[in-house]
């Protein structure tokens, strides 16, 4: 029925995603950040963007995670992190619970699942490349600028003023 | 060895053969005749006789992962180039290396270590993670070994390639800061950490020259994928150091310093810190994150600067493909090597600033001039 | 399907079987006396006192944040790089340029408070 590969990869998001949420040692929240980068990369490659996976893996888990590991371990200052699991986690296991009933229903009843998907080649560089700058110029320049803008800022607020 | 150290090995294999041997037999006797042999013969059987006809046919997956290119034919390789290294640094230094394994000049010399290694007491730090410090070297050396799945000797012998394998390889190579900082925060040292931390930042800012500088090579190329790389040199009838020299010696440096090697070693800094951000490993562990893993990356590393910059596995006929790509890629190694005997070690700060500043700017430089040589030129 | 990237894995996962062995056989074999000397973390040979000093190389930090926005900068480089032939270069390369340019500034800026050693 489904693809056992899809299923594996889902599974492997699901689990790292709640593994690293609900770690009690923060290092190993960032360490499961890291492997859930990776398996959303193995989700693009299913989906035929072997491209968008490779920048998944190069830059969520090559810079991202890198940083806020780098983060957790230098400013945590007690290894255990001890959140009371209050009320509030049941009523967010039964929200969440029934919108995954509500749109597996959806899917069900509208014959979305039985869809074929357009026959597609990978998506590599060449065609991305050709739509980036062809369509996007303007936006990929913005993007630049929006990127410097951040650097200078997050560069600017880190310092320690003098005086 | 002493008395009571034979007689606890004694003890310890005996428990361990109790707990694997009688728990198979209790359980195993009965599901064997109950459930009319269901594993051996339809499962097992074929796949061990699928298994041994694929080990010995060179064009299947198995032979190329497990023997060659792969696994097997890399560990012997790294074997003998730790030796080389060691010799070459040593008759550089006007000593003799290592010379009593083995009946000539030391040769078995990597093997004698990794036995002695194996029978070393791993040493876990008070206060360590355990999951994550004695989890490092396995995965320093998967991401290691993954590497290799990259890099083509030849047409016929690659594993693996695709339109974008120069990415996967730079995206594999990203791993290593976050490896190197776990090992470093799970030895619970503090020196260790600002091994880590140093390795950190070097890894960090030696990585975005390497990627920049093989830009310009993109841009000749037109493809990510390394097999299209040397078919191009092919066509063009020049290695790319030539038209890009400025790539190849930023690559070069770059490559040395994501290595950790001299003189970018300030991470392990063996006479400051010890040995930086693996000091607290003892034994097996040691030689996995501090002579396996890397030098299995300089056979990577090495093996795509020859494929990128020196034309992979081209050359004249009489030597096969094969063994032109081995020979180009020893050729780097023991350059690489050679940097070892001679240079000083840089600082942090120099180090750094190196990285963000020369290396960067020349890596940009080579990109314009690319783009002037491919208006020149016309390359398609 | 898309592009089988099962080598890879396949490579991955045979290293990380034939790696196990090695870690097996010590965990069999070597002995394990645990002292308390060897259990404690090693500083060369003198007792183990006070936190790391990790506040020197906090001046580095720029270098961390600049690194994450390059590397997004140089994948979308790449994707220009791989499609350079097939754009018209007259349009393409004032765009890039353009993108290249508007990133010095952040980069001359962050150098230049990485050295300034006092601002940390």
């Amino acid at each position: 029925m489904v693809d056992p590969a899809f299923l594996l990869v889902s599974g492997l998001v699901v689990a790292t995603s709640i593994l690293a949420i609900e770690s009690r040692q923060l290092v190993y929240g960032a360490v499961n950040l890291a492997l859930m980068f990776l398996a959303v990369a193995g989700m693009f490659i299913l989906l035929d963007a072997p491209f968008i996976a490779m920048f998944q893996i190069f830059v969520n888990v090559g810079a991202v995670a890198i940083l806020v590991l780098f983060t957790v371990m230098l400013v945590s200052t007690e290894r255990w992190a001890r959140v009371p699991r209050g009320r509030e986690f049941w009523a967010a296991l039964g929200t969440s619970g029934l919108t995954v009933l509500a749109l597996v229903s959806i899917v069900a009843r509208t014959g979305l699942a039985d869809v074929p998907p357009p026959p597609a080649a990978p998506t590599v560089g060449p065609e991305i490349g050709v739509v980036m700058l062809g369509n996007y110029g303007v936006a990929l320049v913005l993007l630049g600028i929006l990127l410097a803008a951040s650097v200078i800022g997050a560069v600017a607020l880190a310092k320690v003023e003098k005086g | 060895m002493a008395v009571t150290d034979i007689w606890q090995m004694i003890k310890r294999l005996a428990e361990l053969s109790f707990w694997l041997l009688v728990p198979i037999t209790l359980f195993g006797i009965p599901a064997y005749y109950a459930l009319e042999r269901p594993i051996i013969q339809p499962y097992v059987l074929p796949f061990l006789t699928r298994l041994m006809s694929e080990l010995m046919d060179p064009a299947s997956l198995t032979f190329k992962v497990i023997l060659y290119p792969g696994f097997t034919f890399v560990v012997i390789y790294a074997a003998f180039l730790v030796l080389i290294e060691r010799k070459l640094a040593a008759k550089v230094q006007l000593r003799v290396g290592p010379q009593y394994a083995g009946r000539y000049e030391g040769v078995l010399q990597s093997f004698a270590d990794m036995f002695k290694a194996l029978s070393k007491e791993v040493i876990v730090p008070a206060g360590a993670d355990r999951l994550i410090f004695l989890s490092a070297p396995i995965i320093s050396m998967v991401v290691a070994g993954t590497l290799l799945a990259v890099v083509p000797p030849s047409p016929q012998s690659l594993i693996f390639d695709s339109p974008v394998s120069l990415l996967l390889f730079f995206s594999v190579i990203s791993f290593s800061p976050l490896v190197i900082l776990l090992a470093a925060w799970s030895s619970n040292n503090k020196f260790t950490l600002v091994g880590g931390l140093r390795a950190l930042h070097q890894l960090v800012s030696y990585e975005i020259p390497m990627v920049v500088s093989t830009l310009g090579l993109a841009l000749l190329v037109g493809s990510l994928s390394l097999v299209d790389v040397v078919r191009v040199q092919e066509r063009l009838g020049l290695p790319f150091l030539l038209l890009q020299p400025l790539a190849a010696l930023t690559f070069y440096i770059t490559m040395v310093a994501e290595l950790e090697r001299i003189p970018f070693d300030i991470p392990e800094a063996d006479s400051e810190i010890v040995a930086g951000w693996v000091t607290e490993y003892s034994g097996v562990n040691h030689l996995l994150l501090y002579g396996g893993a890397p030098v299995i990356k300089l056979y990577a590393f090495s093996g795509l600067f020859t494929t990128l910059f020196l034309g992979g596995w081209l050359g004249p006929p009489p030597i096969p493909p094969d063994l032109w790509f081995h020979l180009k890629t020893f050729l780097v190694i023991l350059s690489v090597q050679a940097l070892r005997a001679i240079y000083p070690r840089y600082r942090i700060d120099q180090l750094l600033r190196i990285g963000w500043g020369t290396l960067l700017m020349l890596a940009l430089i080579n990109l314009a001039l690319t783009i002037l040589l491919m208006g020149a030129i016309q390359v398609v | 399907m898309a592009l089988d990237f099962t080598p890879v894995l396949l490579m991955a996962g045979f290293v990380f079987v034939a790696v196990l062995p090695l870690i097996l056989i010590p965990a069999i074999f070597a002995p394990r006396r645990p002292t308390p000397i060897k259990l404690a973390p090693f500083e060369c040979g003198q007792p183990p006192s006070g936190t790391a000093r990790v506040h020197l190389l906090m001046q580095y930090y720029p270098y961390l944040l600049l690194y994450v926005v390059l590397d997004v900068i140089s994948i979308f480089l790449f994707a220009w790089a791989v499609s350079f032939s097939l754009l018209p270069a007259q349009a393409s390369l004032p765009l890039v340029a353009g993108f290249i340019l508007v990133l010095l500034p952040p980069l001359g800026y962050t150098l230049l408070m990485a050295r300034r050693r006092e601002l940390w």
